[in-house]
């Protein structure tokens, strides 16, 4: 893959819906394009950070409510048990769902603006410092095609 | 890169670097004129293959192929040549050449040296040499406790009286791209920790017979870094210090979590080099050197506030 991957690509390959000959392709781009990688790190900080919320905001049922729901399993003459459980606890969750979709993405939309607008914290690259110490420690003596001065050979213990 | 002034020669070089757990092999061609330019193109391995590197005396330029990029280089002290006699007076003061059985390769009759080091009596390289030019023909390098840590050996060589000035020509339509936001390294420490712009820290441990050589300062991701490179002659290290807590990417390498006192550090190596990365007080540094793990904490100890 010699061209960028759009973001949409991205979004596939961190959520492994990509075939395995693209997965493949993107996986290796990354290899070598540090800016796409670092793009497909801010998508998986979202994705975590997305994930984290949900756990968050699960919340136990208040206990009048639970209280309420199973009354209605008892009292009601006409439907089923299961039944009446079932739309009484729909009509309890349905806001708490809405809200929780609406709290979800609320937070998508900040951070994804945040991301665009403020700059991630730098990184450096490991690698890039090795090659900076390999650079310098090349011009010590005995590099590759160095020659030994005679003042050393002629210091030499027998 | 240091060169031969009065000998030109064409060989293939074959590097062994030696690692934890795994070791890296590299096969390149050489070719010199005398006095500065050297070609190195490599064979192996594959990721390397077609690669080229061209010195011009002080400036190296690296032709990556895949990349369709010539990158440029300058070491400003590699035509100091009072630098490089400082280099050896570094490396005579700390280690003792003692002569062991020599040989011939590629048919060249060798004298061959152990480096022993004075402080703690260990031999940290081997070398041969032609007896004639004095070229280094093969050299290995030893960690303290005797394992072998790189090897490097003319597999063939050949000195010749010319070559095609060809040879040292770059490659053409093919943009020329600066190392980006490095200055030159150079040998006043002094000057560079004053203008660093930011409080530098010096370790209050090395070992014996380490000194500060050189260094430079460059931008990385618009962050100042100060690199310092110590030597004793034939060991080194380096230290790097930024302001700030950036985050040190270790994509590729395999890291493990260590201590620095309370801190929490981690480290990792490549071939025979080790790393070791923390921050303290708002600074960041980063030691890399072909040291044990031990001495780099120590290094790092001797760091903290």
């Amino acid at each position: 893959m010699s061209d960028h991957p759009t973001p949409e690509l991205i979004d596939d390959y961190v959520h492994r819906a990509l075939a395995p000959d693209a997965d493949a392709a993107v996986h290796a781009h990354f290899e070598e394009c540090s800016y796409c990688a670092a793009l497909r790190d801010d998508e998986r900080r979202l994705t975590d950070l997305l994930r984290s919320y949900g756990e968050a905001s699960e919340r136990e049922l208040p206990a009048a409510l639970r209280a309420s729901i199973l009354d209605a399993c008892t009292a009601s003459p006409t439907a089923g048990p299961l039944a009446r459980l079932t739309e009484t606890l729909t009509a309890a969750l349905r806001p708490l769902i809405a809200v929780a979709v609406a709290a979800a993405l609320a937070v998508a939309f900040y951070t994804g603006m945040h991301a665009v607008t403020v700059r991630p914290q730098p990184r450096f690259e490991a690698s890039s410092l090795f090659a900076d110490h390999a650079m310098i420690s090349g011009t010590a003596p005995f590099s590759d095609g160095a020659v030994v001065p005679a003042a050393l050979a002629d210091d030499v213990d027998q | 890169m240091d060169a031969p002034l009065h000998v030109s020669f064409v060989g293939t070089i074959q590097r062994v670097e030696i690692g934890e757990r795994h070791s890296e092999v590299s096969v390149y061609h050489i070719a010199h004129l005398a006095p500065d330019l050297t070609r190195r193109w490599y064979m192996a391995p594959r990721a390397f293959f077609d690669d080229v590197t061209i010195t011009r005396g002080d400036t190296t330029y690296a032709i990556r192929r895949s990349a369709h990029v010539v990158i440029e280089s300058r070491d400003a002290a590699d035509d100091d040549q009072p630098a490089r006699d400082d280099d050896f007076s570094l490396l005579t003061a700390n280690y003792r050449p003692v002569a062991i059985p020599s040989g011939t390769i590629d048919g060249r009759t060798t004298r061959a040296y152990a480096l022993v080091n004075r402080h703690t009596g260990h031999v940290v390289m081997r070398i041969w040499t032609d007896a004639v030019t004095h070229l280094v023909l093969r050299k290995e390098r030893y960690a303290s406790d005797g394992a072998l840590e790189s090897s490097m050996h003319f597999e063939q060589i050949r000195y010749v009286r010319t070559l095609p000035a060809a040879l040292f020509a770059l490659p053409q339509g093919m943009p020329i791209v600066e190392r980006g936001g490095h200055e030159s390294p150079e040998n006043d420490i002094v000057r560079l920790v004053r203008t660093a712009g930011f409080p530098v820290r010096d370790p209050r441990y090395l070992p014996e017979g380490f000194l500060p050589v050189m260094g430079d300062l460059s931008a990385r991701n618009g962050i100042r870094t100060l690199h310092l490179f110590y030597s004793d002659g034939v060991r080194s290290l380096s230290l790097f210090e930024s302001p700030g807590t950036a985050d040190l990417s270790m994509r590729g390498l395999q890291t493990r979590p260590v201590r620095i006192g309370t801190h929490s550090a981690v480290y990792a190596s490549e071939g025979p080099l080790g790393l070791l990365a923390w921050s303290d007080a708002g600074v960041s540094f980063t030691l890399i050197g072909d040291l044990a793990l031990g001495e780099l904490e120590r290094i790092a100890a001797s760091l903290l506030r």
